[in-house]
């Protein structure tokens, strides 16, 4: 090596000169880098990318638990302002169908002035196959009495109180067998008595009896109680008239009606305590 | 023959039977509806616990679920289950004494007895109240049964075991 250089150092220094000079003079007239730097590079470059990705594989992955754990964290957040909000929409539409309730039962407070009222709620529904009843929530401390008359927020009858005891009523709906009431259809003003008949309890129907011979019902009459006697309030209604039939005699008719309450809806309830017998 | 404390021990652990009978059908039975009707296990209470007592027993007991019936249900008619039960009890005690043993056989029988003999009381307080309806209340009676029938099988392992505590000494 020593005699190599002593022999061509001289040439050796003269040609890396002249490569000195050239790559000078290249990098001076090239836009680009210097071929020795591009060279570099290019050899660099994989390697670069290598541990950028490696580094990046890293910092993913370390966004990726910081942002899970983040997710996690706003997931249960999410998920409990949803309940909360779940549990608003519930109340504001249990209010909203109070309201409801409310409005309508006022509507008809201002028609019925006479009517004092009782809101109660129903506990049981029906106990047995062979009555129709209800059990409700107010008796005699609320001064709930036998015989009173049980309706829907719209004035639509349910029943009648049957048996009440300090703080609970039975009362037995229209279709039930031991329910009888005068009704009036409110077409025709025709007069008869609704109801309750087996046959047609299952079914949740009453029959209208006792019209008179030349009565013309159409389906979809109103039925009203008609008031007669005092017993029961005037202008309840009771339902429409579902069709005409001819008793087992052939001699009458009498009308099937279908309640205007749907017995298994009902949540709430209103007892009329008292109210002006219309003469 | 039981001493004293023995029937009395006896008798109120079928009072509790029953009133797990009670409370399971006011709490779960009675929220269930099939072809429009409410299993009823009440008739089966006051038959069961006949076949294995007897006549008399058995009729006693049913007389006290009829008053218990008729204090909790409505019905058609002033004390209709007292004077009902009675009747369920004795049938049920007479079909286990001539017809089968007591067991699951006599209790689907005697279930059945009871629920045809309320059936028909019920139907003949409609007719009473001129209000007949012989077909309605057949269908209703018959679903009724066909919805409980099953039930009566769990009963009587719950009233078999009373009887069977309360004599094991026999």
């Amino acid at each position: 090596m020593k005699n190599f250089l002593k022999n061509h150092g001289i040439w050796v220094l003269f040609a890396a000169a002249v490569i000195a000079v050239m790559l000078a003079v290249m990098s001076y007239l090239s836009n680009t880098s210097s071929p020795l730097v591009n060279v570099a590079n290019v050899i660099a470059s994989p390697f670069r990318s290598a541990y950028t990705a490696v580094a990046t594989w890293f910092n993913d992955k370390q966004n990726y638990y910081r942002d899970t754990t983040d997710l996690q964290e706003e997931n249960a957040e999410l998920r409990r302002k949803i309940a909360e909000m779940e549990a608003e929409v519930r109340q504001a539409e249990a209010d909203r169908e109070e309201n409801r309730r409310l409005r309508e039962l006022l509507d008809l407070r201002e028609q019925r002035r006479d009517f004092v009222f009782e809101s109660a709620f129903i506990t049981e529904h029906e106990v047995t196959n062979w009555t129709s009843s209800l059990t409700l929530n107010k008796g005699t401390i609320h001064d709930v009495s036998v015989n009173d008359c049980v309706i829907d927020e719209t004035g639509a009858l349910v029943g009648v109180v049957s048996d009440v005891g300090t703080n609970w009523c039975t009362v037995l709906t229209i279709v039930d067998t031991d329910t009888s009431m005068g009704a009036r259809v409110f077409r025709t003003k025709d007069l008869g008595l609704a109801q309750g008949d087996f046959s047609l309890m299952g079914e949740n129907r009453l029959r209208l009896d006792y019209l008179p011979a030349d009565s013309s019902l159409l389906g979809g009459d109103l039925v009203e109680t008609s008031g007669l006697g005092g017993y029961f309030p005037s202008g309840l209604v009771i339902g429409s008239v579902e069709e005409v039939q001819v008793d087992d005699s052939g001699a009458s008719a009498y009308a099937i009606i279908k309640p205007s309450v749907d017995f298994d809806a009902l949540t709430e309830v209103f007892i009329i305590k008292d109210f002006d017998i219309v003469t | 023959m039981l001493a004293r404390n023995e029937t009395i021990i006896k008798w109120l652990l079928y009072a509790a039977a029953a009133l797990v009978c009670f409370v399971i059908q006011g709490t779960i039975l009675q929220r269930i509806t099939i072809w429009g009707i409410i299993p009823s296990v009440y008739p089966a209470v006051a038959a069961i616990p006949a076949t294995y007592e007897g006549t008399v027993p058995g009729t006693a007991f049913a007389v006290g679920v009829g008053v218990a019936c008729d204090l909790l249900l409505p019905a058609s008619s002033p004390c209709f289950y007292t004077l009902v039960f009675p009747l369920v009890g004795l049938c049920a005690a007479l079909l286990s004494e001539s017809v089968c043993r007591a067991g699951f056989l006599c209790s689907l029988l005697s279930t059945a007895a009871a629920f045809c003999i309320t059936g028909l009381a019920h139907a003949l307080v409609l007719w009473a109240g001129s209000k007949a309806a012989w077909g309605a209340a057949a269908s209703v009676a018959g679903r009724e049964l066909c919805l409980t029938l099953p039930f009566a099988l769990p009963m009587t392992v719950l009233f078999r075991a009373v009887y069977r505590r309360a004599h094991r000494n026999d």
